[in-house]
């Protein structure tokens, strides 16, 4: 069980390799991250426009930043600016069994060594029944709800302080065990 | 197997960090809500397997001309804990040029840009886990405010692929850098065993004889990470 291989070639089934860390992605982790969408737009429904802005704990923009927003049908990937905004255009996703339309929003920030993952929920929506919020306290959930503007939804995610986004993990995740 | 636990971000030593609030106010506070993992429908976006080019992984050849530096080939495996590959993985990488500088607007340095080097490319892994990059060895860089804080040179690396929830961010420095034992990144890591596995080796058989120098940098991802057996 402790017996540590160097080389992967010449492992065996018994033998344990010592698992590569991971790291911090960054402040130039946009690099190789090209802004793209693969979401279907063309059965109808109109686009929307999602906007918001990044900010810190002490409200200050955070920039150079990628959200990935992640929906039934596909994911757009965008970045935000040096004022902290970012701006998706997509459609809104259809409710599923158990689940309120939603977009689940992973965002690659510079101290990160994983996504910090969230989920956008819009007000205009019957979200009371959602199988993630019913499990949220009402101030976890606040975080999660986007606004509706005359241009579309405004989201804002704080990473830290007073306003701090409900975060996401599940089980295993920051395992030893993986 | 490895007790090392990572968390899910992290904040420099403190005698990097910017003051007044550095850790307070860059990362979250609050512990992460832990749900059943079928409530996150979040797959790792990845590009379409069919868009990576045959040439992708050859940042020497993504403009007219030929960056400035050191060429080097960097291959290596990507496997489990017990060394079985993982095929089929998206591998992406972004590093500095020559100089330290970063095609990126965040990059507050003064070193300069290099006409011919963007710094970024990908490939996939073959059937036995190999992937292989041809680039340019990356310059140290300053990482202000404090005169000290240079990071050891080093290629970032991204995983995405079966098996993986979300991006594996990991990173390649090189053996010898003088900086390995400063470099505030590498000192997050708590783990000495660990840290080992940032660093690749000298791999002649990895050289193109004549024009580069050869590193080799095995990656391993972890039990739950295997390619599935067929």
């Amino acid at each position: 069980m402790t017996t540590t291989a160097d080389d992967p070639d010449s492992a065996t089934p018994t033998d344990q390799l010592v698992r590569t860390p991971r790291t911090i992605f960054g402040p130039y982790v946009t690099l190789g991250m090209p802004v793209r969408s693969t979401v279907e737009t063309d059965d109808g429904r109109a686009r929307i426009t999602v906007t918001g802005r990044v900010l810190n704990g002490l409200g200050e923009p955070v920039g150079f930043t990628s959200i990935e927003s992640c929906q039934p049908e596909g994911w757009t990937r965008s970045f935000t600016g040096p004022d902290g905004v970012y701006e998706i255009t997509t459609v809104k996703p259809r409710p599923t069994p158990g689940r309120a339309p939603h977009l689940t929003f992973l965002l690659n920030t510079s101290r990160m060594i994983r996504p910090a993952v969230t989920c956008l929920y819009f007000p205009d929506e019957d979200n009371d029944a959602d199988e993630l919020l019913v499990r949220l306290s009402p101030e976890q959930r606040a975080t999660m709800l986007a606004r509706r503007t005359d241009k579309g939804y405004e989201f804002d995610v704080h990473l830290a302080g007073e306003f701090e986004t409900t975060f996401l993990g599940w089980p295993g995740l920051l395992g030893a065990d993986e | 197997m490895s007790a090392y636990t990572e968390p899910w971000h992290t904040d420099l030593p403190d005698v990097f960090a910017r003051p007044p609030l550095e850790a307070q106010v860059w990362t979250p506070k609050k512990p992460l809500v832990i749900v059943p993992s079928r409530l996150i429908d979040a797959s790792a976006p990845v590009y379409g397997w069919g868009e990576v080019g045959p040439t992708d992984n050859d940042l020497l050849s993504q403009h007219d001309g030929v960056p400035m530096g050191q060429q080097i080939v960097v291959r290596g495996r990507v496997t489990d804990s017990w060394g079985r590959p993982a095929r089929d993985m998206l591998v992406e990488i972004w590093q500095a040029n020559a100089s330290g500088k970063y095609v990126h607007d965040n990059d507050p340095t003064p070193m300069p840009l290099d006409p011919n080097f963007t710094g970024a490319g990908r490939t996939l892994t073959d059937a036995d886990g190999w992937y292989s990059f041809t680039t340019i060895k990356p310059g140290s860089y300053p990482w202000m405010p404090h005169p000290q804080a240079w990071r050891a040179e080093h290629i970032h690396f991204g995983l995405t692929g079966r098996g993986l929830t979300e991006r594996y961010v990991t990173q390649m420095q090189f053996p010898g850098d003088p900086l390995l034992d400063q470099d505030p990144v590498v000192a997050t890591i708590p783990d000495q065993k660990a840290r080992e596995r940032l660093l690749c080796r000298l791999d002649w058989e990895a050289a193109i004889p004549g024009v580069t120098l050869g590193y080799r940098w095995d990656i391993v991802l972890g039990g739950m990470y295997a390619t599935p057996e067929h």
